[in-house]
């Protein structure tokens, strides 16, 4: 059920209020993007007094700020870095011109769209200060730079993007997606944050014969992500049905739906990611849990040697459509382990 | 929507947690107590790792069973005590047999995170199994605590050892029991040639039989540990390589493992 709300900010304006037009354009080579994005991460630390930017840089090292992400508002995980809300506007556009910087377009309009759903959730779900957008943190572990490894982290509740940059490469791994509401409208724009995700996994189990589905589906329910944050490091045996057994046709299907969670990072990067998850398509499960008519709450989950996606309707007192987590990890690389060591 | 309640609850409590938090209520955990078990089966050991997080209606319920004494503070004996009750209702039986669980670490929020339904409380306990035999065994965990009002998640880890394999993973409907069939397979003696297979960086056998001899060996992957100063006037010491490798037993010498079963070991190697 949509939730119709009306806000007194047009959708212009919110558009505007992050920094819209700050979006990376093109497809650039990785290493171009990677000095646009430093220098974006540059321009917001200038924008900054020496107060503000003590509390906004980390060490690269730090693990307690690396792991300090989670799906709870950040009156329950208390966040570090700085708070949107205690930014000016012109502080608050250059927070968010490094995030246009680093993530794709589509990527970015997630990220938008999922803070958003959060200032809808503050206006219909009473006063709690927990919620909405000025609820946000920013921070950087390291220096912004072109070679040496360095970590852009946004998020608060339903977010927390962990984006590790050295020179050429990124990733996104491990960060969080959510949604609550799940469907909003905003002046008559109804707008679903994780909308194209749960449309192609309909599509994709959809698209599975009786013999499949019995490989594919668990035979027990699904109540929450089993590897969301607050579970670094960890991995589980995979189940489900193995990309080997998928059809050509499914196997796309397959590889457009993790796309979902690849492409919220810089194109460059997301396309390196999407060629390392073809190549090991063979060996990439699929499982599922709950019904498969589309709309209906389900859970699903995808992992291969180098990618865990998890999504998991929240049945937490209302309609659990309305109400969804999710979590990208790469086992092999979070936090790019695999090419900064740390 | 709101599943039925359970009738061990009553609605009083209920209404009451409703009132006390219009928000969290709808936005989170409600008359669930979610309590999530990663098992990892290790060659020397299994441990259980559990995440517990009551919902905003059942918290002051499971609170009552922590804070004893109510003085809304989770004491050091209060958090052993609770960690005791729910030892008790965990039943852990590998092949058949009941084993002891140990508790390894245990951390809890505050009573008033918990209360938001938001709190996560988080629990480690661990088997030690003793000697355990070659071949297949099965590891069975039943959650027995507070069945009417909670919700489980159960999963095998993947085993970060070669010699463990995961074979079967069996839940009822709502993942309150559970069980991990796997394979165990021991390294033998490591000072025993028969049976010892070496995979380089690039997934080459050491031991593997070259098509030319002029091909040259594989080393470029090998990655070299610095070894510490020798003492004055000691012998220096030899290089020590580190290269990825697993050991197999001798009748499934047969096959190769996939590369993600590969796990680090040490070998020396005079170069």
């Amino acid at each position: 059920m949509i939730n119709k709300i009306i806000l007194t900010s047009t959708l212009a304006l919110f558009s505007g209020f992050f920094g819209l037009n700050g979006f990376a354009q093109g497809n650039p080579a990785m290493g171009k993007a990677a000095k646009e994005i430093a220098a974006s991460a540059n321009g917001f630390l200038a924008s900054l007094d020496d107060a503000q930017r003590a509390k906004v840089v980390f060490n690269f090292k730090d693990q307690a700020q690396r792991k300090r992400w989670s799906n709870l508002p950040t009156g329950i995980v208390r966040r570090a870095g700085l708070r949107l809300g205690d930014l000016t506007r012109p502080q608050r556009d250059a927070a968010m011109a490094v995030l246009a910087a680093a993530l794709s377009p589509r990527g970015y309009e997630k990220v938008l769209q999922i803070v958003q759903g959060d200032e809808v959730l503050k206006q219909t779900e009473g006063g709690r200060l927990m919620f909405g957008r000025d609820e946000y943190y920013v921070s950087l572990l390291g220096q912004p730079s072109a070679s040496q490894p360095w970590m852009i982290q946004f998020g608060g509740h339903h977010l927390g993007l962990n984006i590790t940059l050295v020179g050429e490469q990124g990733t996104l791994a491990p960060s969080h997606t959510g949604a609550q509401p799940a469907v909003y409208e905003i002046e008559g724009k109804t707008l679903r944050p994780l909308g194209r995700e749960t449309d192609k996994a309909f599509a994709l189990i959809g698209s599975l014969d009786a013999a499949q589905r019995k490989q594919a589906i668990l035979g027990f329910q699904m109540r929450d992500l089993v590897l969301g944050p607050g579970r670094d490091g960890q991995t589980i045996q995979p189940e489900g049905i193995k990309g080997s057994a998928l059809t050509e046709t499914q196997r796309e299907l397959l590889l457009d739906l993790a796309g979902e969670w690849t492409g919220i990072m810089h194109e460059a990067v997301a396309k390196a990611k999407m060629d390392e998850l073809r190549k090991n398509l063979a060996e990439t499960w699929f499982a599922w849990s709950g019904p498969t008519e589309k709309g209906s709450a389900a859970y699903f989950r995808i992992q291969g040697p180098t990618v865990i996606i998890e999504y998991a309707p929240q049945r937490l007192g209302r309609d659990p459509t309305q109400h969804i987590h999710t979590i990208y990890r790469d086992p092999t690389n979070e936090y790019g382990s695999k090419w900064s060591n740390p | 929507m709101v599943e039925p309640m359970t009738t061990t609850m009553r609605p009083l409590p209920l209404l009451l947690a409703l009132l006390a938090f219009p928000s969290a209520a709808f936005a989170h955990r409600l008359d669930e107590y979610l309590q999530a078990t990663l098992v990892a089966v290790e060659p020397g050991a299994f441990r259980l790792q559990i995440n517990l997080t009551p919902g905003v209606a059942v918290a002051e319920r499971v609170l009552a069973l922590i804070d004893r004494d109510g003085d809304d503070l989770i004491s050091t004996n209060e958090a052993a005590a609770y960690a005791e009750l729910l030892k008790r209702d965990l039943k852990v039986r590998l092949d058949q047999h009941h084993v002891e669980l140990k508790l390894t670490s245990s951390s809890f929020p505050e009573p008033a995170d918990l209360r938001t339904g938001l709190g996560i409380i988080q629990m480690e306990f661990s088997v030690t199994p003793g000697v355990l035999a070659a071949g297949l065994h099965k590891l069975t965990l039943e959650n027995r605590h507070l069945p009417a009002v909670s919700v489980y998640l159960f999963n095998a880890a993947q085993p970060r050892s070669a010699s463990v394999r995961i074979t079967g993973q069996r839940r009822n409907q709502d993942q309150s029991t559970g069980e991990i069939a796997f394979d165990f397979h021991p390294p033998p003696n490591p000072s025993m040639p028969v049976g010892m297979d070496i995979l380089h960086a690039n997934g080459v056998r050491a031991n593997q039989p070259r098509a030319s001899e002029e091909r040259a060996p594989p080393w470029e992957n090998r990655r070299v540990i610095p070894t510490r100063p020798a003492r004055a006037g000691a012998a220096p010491l030899p290089k020590v390589t580190l290269i990825e490798c697993h050991l197999i037993a001798p009748h499934q010498h047969s096959e190769f493992r996939p590369r993600n079963d590969l796990r680090p070991c040490r070998a020396q190697e005079p170069r």
